[in-house]
This record gives structure tokens, sequence and C-alpha cells, in this order.
């Protein structure tokens, strides 16, 4: 192993430590959030149809008859084995259920970060460029507007006009409608699978369903990422390096791109991380407008049937995906700016 | 993890036509406020009575925003909407700004174990994706109004008590703390009465950034079903009923609420972003 990788994997292995105690947070206050539950857990678990024996078990067997810490043991154990309690709405075990409607969610979330950063930035840096512009106004209006629309309602105006009045989308029925077979699975992400089976009807039927929910998405997304690059390429073209850079004669574009870009990426990185936990969360509204058929609205059956397991299974799920979402960020902005390795 | 959670409202954001959107929001902030006080009294139907005779009409003179499935005046219906809608979301800010003023205060001021464990709660909140916790917290405490107004307090606590921490703890080593502690005021009293008098403008802009986003927080969770119940009019509720009509045309029913949540949201952006701009000499 030479010095460099070495140097590599003891950041990665601080960024994973630096990790831990969010970690143990989430756990900690996940199980707090289980025993906050008014009146009787176990009755909870249990589901509405549940009788007085069937309670009794589940008392017994979530171990709800025993000492606080004793439960926690047993709450940590059950997580570490991966046993996140049955859907009484699905008869399934709830990480099943998770780890099949994932790749529905994440599809919708990672596209919808991919059209929010491939329209934000772009637009962030013209508006940078010329601020007080035309341009810097628009990306201003459009921040707000996208901060400020309620995400079920962009959701839903996008289905009026797109779908109802112009007829140009397909009706927002969830991933495919249902006479169509779903492509192979491979990766889950049926854009990608489709893509690689070589079907290319299949393909565009795919995708004009995400179109809508992910333009919803990304609309929403849009405003920090615009407003972060704006602001951060706007501090990076004042300073003295590209000052510097510029007296020195390099040309517009490499000064522009080598060197202003590249240092004004990192706070959006940062932002992009953000957002994406923005889009965690809009994603169940979103899902629940479009009929997709993801963990958000899995989250939200088992919400309004007070099957509460999946619930939690769910917001621990997202908690975890968060995380690993961050510690992925650091190591990209260690890798963008070598300082930061330095630092601690 | 990335400590960028606080930054949606607070990137920087320096640019020009403000002025006139500060007025503008300022008016719009204002007609919300009184529709919160007298609209219950203004509305030109009751907002509960059924009409079956005239479910689904359009908008008209008569029903200027239409009718619902039942016949009720969706016009009624928005404007006696504000003031729960606009109540819930002031009642979690109100108790995320107390609680999470006092908690930051605490950690600011006594330093050592105590900042240690309230960094230690704070960040455990900012490891969810917000609105997800904030579900959960709701279904937790069960389907009611209250466990609305929690959520989004507990999901908002951070912001707060980040910002007060950070202001308590710098001011205090400052030349007036110490005059205070000389002349024999107790830590309590310094904290309440000489430090937070400085740290109250910067919250208030807090605060009115965050109204926004706890009105989006909760007509978020009435629209997936939390919460808020029918008959009673909430925006969240009105759009998601209205949601199953769009495929027969009746685009009414989600507009307008709709649009009353999205304005009164500006609202208090722009309000936000301009008490921001004349707090901060720098962006001025």
């Amino acid at each position: 192993m030479t010095a460099g990788q070495h140097a590599a994997g003891t950041l990665l292995l601080r960024r994973i430590l630096v990790g831990i105690p969010s970690l143990v947070g989430v756990v900690v206050a996940t199980f707090l959030l289980t025993r906050a539950l008014p009146g009787d857990p176990a009755a909870y678990f249990a589901g509405p149809a549940a009788t007085a024996a069937s309670i009794e078990e589940i008392r017994q067997r979530l171990g709800l008859d025993r000492g606080i810490t004793d439960q926690f043991i047993l709450y940590v154990r059950d997580l570490v084995r991966g046993d996140l309690g049955t859907s009484l709405l699905s008869g399934q075990p709830v990480l099943d259920d998770l780890l099949r409607r994932l790749p529905a969610s994440l599809e919708l979330t990672l596209l919808a970060l991919m059209l929010a950063s491939g329209v934000g930035i772009p637009l962030g840096i013209a508006a940078a460029l010329r601020p007080g512009s035309g341009i810097d106004g628009v990306c201003s209006v459009l921040a707000m507007i996208g901060q400020a629309v309620p995400t079920f309602f962009m959701g839903l105006i996008l289905v009026f006009v797109f779908y109802y009045t112009l007829e140009w989308a397909p009706a927002p029925i969830g991933r495919l409608d249902i006479i169509y077979a779903p492509p192979r699975a491979l990766t889950g992400f049926w854009s990608v699978d489709a893509a690689l089976v070589g079907d290319i009807d299949l393909l565009g039927r795919v995708l004009a369903q995400l179109v809508l929910p992910v333009v919803t998405l990304a609309f929403f997304g849009l405003g920090p990422l615009a407003r972060m690059t704006r602001a951060s390429m706007l501090e990076v073209l004042a300073s003295d390096f590209i000052r510097t850079a510029r007296a020195a004669g390099l040309p517009h574009r490499m000064v522009l791109w080598t060197y202003a870009f590249r240092n004004a990426l990192i706070p959006v990185l940062g932002t992009a991380g953000m957002v994406f936990s923005f889009l965690l969360g809009a994603n169940v509204l979103v899902e629940k407008v479009f009929g997709w058929p993801g963990v958000g609205a899995y989250a939200i059956e088992a919400v309004l049937a007070s099957d509460y397991a999946p619930v939690q299974g769910f917001v621990i799920a997202m908690a975890m995906l968060y995380l690993l979402v961050n510690l992925a960020i650091d190591i990209c902005s260690s890798i963008i700016d070598p300082r930061m390795s330095f630092d601690e | 993890m990335s400590d960028g959670a606080s930054s949606l409202a607070e990137v920087a954001d320096d640019r020009p036509r403000r002025r006139y959107r500060g007025w503008g929001g300022i008016a719009l902030l204002g007609v919300f406020i009184v529709l919160v006080l007298v609209g219950p009294w203004v509305v030109p139907h009751d907002p509960l009575a059924p009409a079956p005779a005239a479910k689904l009409s359009p908008p008209s003179a008569s029903h200027v925003f239409g009718t619902d499935q039942l016949g009720r005046d969706v016009f009624s219906r928005v404007i006696t909407a504000t003031r729960l809608d606009l109540g819930i979301a002031f009642a979690a800010v109100s108790i995320s700004l107390v609680l999470g003023t006092a908690l930051g205060a605490a950690a600011g001021w006594a330093g050592g174990w105590t900042d240690r464990i309230v960094g230690r709660l704070l960040d455990t909140i900012m490891a969810f994706p917000l609105f997800v916790l904030a579900v959960g917290v709701a279904a937790a405490l069960g389907n009611s109004i209250s466990s609305v107004v929690i959520a989004t307090a507990v999901v908002n606590l951070p912001f707060y008590a980040r910002q007060s921490r950070a202001e308590v703890n710098r001011r205090r080593g400052a030349g007036f703390v110490e005059a205070a502690r000389l002349a024999g005021t107790g830590p309590v009293a310094i904290v309440a009465l000489h430090i937070m008098p400085n740290v109250a403008p910067p919250l208030m802009v807090q605060s009115s950034l965050n109204m926004g986003w706890a009105i989006l927080n909760a007509a978020g969770l009435s629209f997936i079903g939390l919460g808020v119940r029918p008959p009673q009019p909430e925006w969240g509720i009105m759009v998601s009923e209205g949601a199953a009509n769009i495929f027969s045309g009746e685009w009414w029913l989600f507009v307008f609420p709709g649009a009353a949540l999205m304005l009164a949201v500006l609202a208090f952006s722009v309000v936000g972003d301009t008490l921001r701009d004349r707090l901060d000499p720098r962006r001025r």
C-alpha cells in the first residue's frame, strides 16, 4: 500500500467514525419515538384488529414487560439483525418491504437531484457572472418560488396541465401502466434496467412516467442549489487568487472553470447533501400525488392504518440513507479540496 | 455531518430589486393577518354548510372560487382556513423559538457537558430528513392537531438552539456581562436580561423565515392525512381532497387552497429576507 492510499484509507475511516455518534443518536431517537406512543405500544404494534391475547404476545415479543434498558438492548439487537418488525398491512417483514420499494424512491430522488443540479448550478454560475442582470433575476425568482410552492401542489398542477389538459404526460399511476410488464430487475431502477436490456419502447414509457414527479421534486430542490452556487461563485470570483490568475493573463475559461468553479463547488456539495435530505422528505408527498410505489407511499399507508412498525422502519431507513449520503459528500469534498484532509 | 441545514434560509443572497419585493411581502402578510383576525366573520357562506344542489360548480359571481363535492363554498373555506393554518405554524414556531433559545442559551452559557449533551441532541434531530422525522413524530404522538404542532416544533428546534448558543457563547465574556456579574446579577438574569436583548433580532429574522417552512411542513402533514380532519377547512386537506377531482377537470378545488398556501409562504419568506437585510448592516 502506498502512502497516498494509506492516507486515503485513514481519511475514510475517520469520516466513518465521525458519523457514528449520529448513528447512535438516530437509534436512540427512534427507540424513544417508539416508546413515546400514547397508550400501549404493544396495542399499537398489534394494530387495530388485535385481541387481548395477541397484544400480550407482542408485548412479550417486544420485551415491553421488561425494564427500559433491557428493552433498548433488545431493540438494538433486532436492528443489527435487520429485524424491523412485520407490517400488518402487507404481512411481510418491514425490511423486505422497504428494500423492495426503495429503488422506486431512489430512482425518483436521484434523478430529481441530478436535474436540480443540472439546472440550478449553471443558473447560479450565470447569475454570479452577471449580478443584477436578467438571468440573475430569473435565478432569484425561481429559487424563491421553488421554495414557496408546496411540492404536492406543484405535482398536482403539473398533472392537471400536462395530463388532464394537454394530454402530453401519461396518467399519474406509478412507475408504469399495469398493462406493461416491468423490465427484468437488475438494478431496480427501471429506467436503467430498460436501457440495459435494450428495450427502447419500455425505456420511453418508464421515462414518461418519471418526468412529472422528477420535475416536481427538482423544482423544489433547485432554489438552494442555485442560490448557494451564486453566492459561492461570487465570493470566489472576488478573491485574491482569481485576481492574481487574471493578472497573470491566464485564459478566461481556465480562470473560470479550473480555478473559480472548482473552489466554488465545495459549499455547493454540502448544499446538495441538504437538498437530498429535503427531497427524501418531499418524496413522501410526491409519491402520494403520483401513486408512486416507493417507501414514502408505504409509510403513509402505514401511518393512516396505525401500523407502526413500517413507519419506524421507514424513519430509520431514511436517516441511515442520509448519513451515508453525508459520508459520500465528505469524501467527495476532500477529493475536490485536498486541503480538507489535513485540516483535522 | 455537513452543517448546512440552516443555510436554506441563510444562503448569502444580496441582490437588487428587493425594496419593492419587501413592501409587497409586507402588504401580503398584512392581508393574511387581517384574515386570521376577522376571516370567519367576513366570509359570504358557511364554510361547513353543504349545498348538494350547487355541488362542484365552477367559479362564478356567487361562489368566486366555486364549490366542492358537497356544495360548500371554496372561497369561504379557504378564508376560514387561514386562521388554522397560520395558527398551527405560529404555535409551532413559538414553541421552537422559546425552547430552542432556552436550550441554546443554557448550552452556550454553561459550556462543558451541558453544551455537549445539547449539541448531541441537536445533531440527532438534524441527522433525519426533517419532514421524515416530522412524519415519525406526528405518527408516534397520535393523529391530532397538537401532534402536528409538536412535530413541526421539534424539527425546527435546532435552528433556534444553534443560533442562540452561538450568540450567547460569543457574549459570555463581554464587558457588559462582566459588569453585570460584578454587580451581583445571577446567571439566569444575566442571560435573560443582558444577553437576550442582543440575541433577539437575529432570532426574530429566523422566526419569520421559519414560519413559511412551518406552514409547508404542517400542510404537508395534513395533506398525507395527519392532524387536521375533515370537514374542518385547512389548506393541505383541501388540496388533498381536491386532488381526486383533477381527473374530472374540477381544478378550482385544489388550485385555490394551494395558491393560498404558496402566497402565505411567500409573504413570510419575503418579510424575513427584508427584516434580515434591515437588521444586518453588512447586507444593507
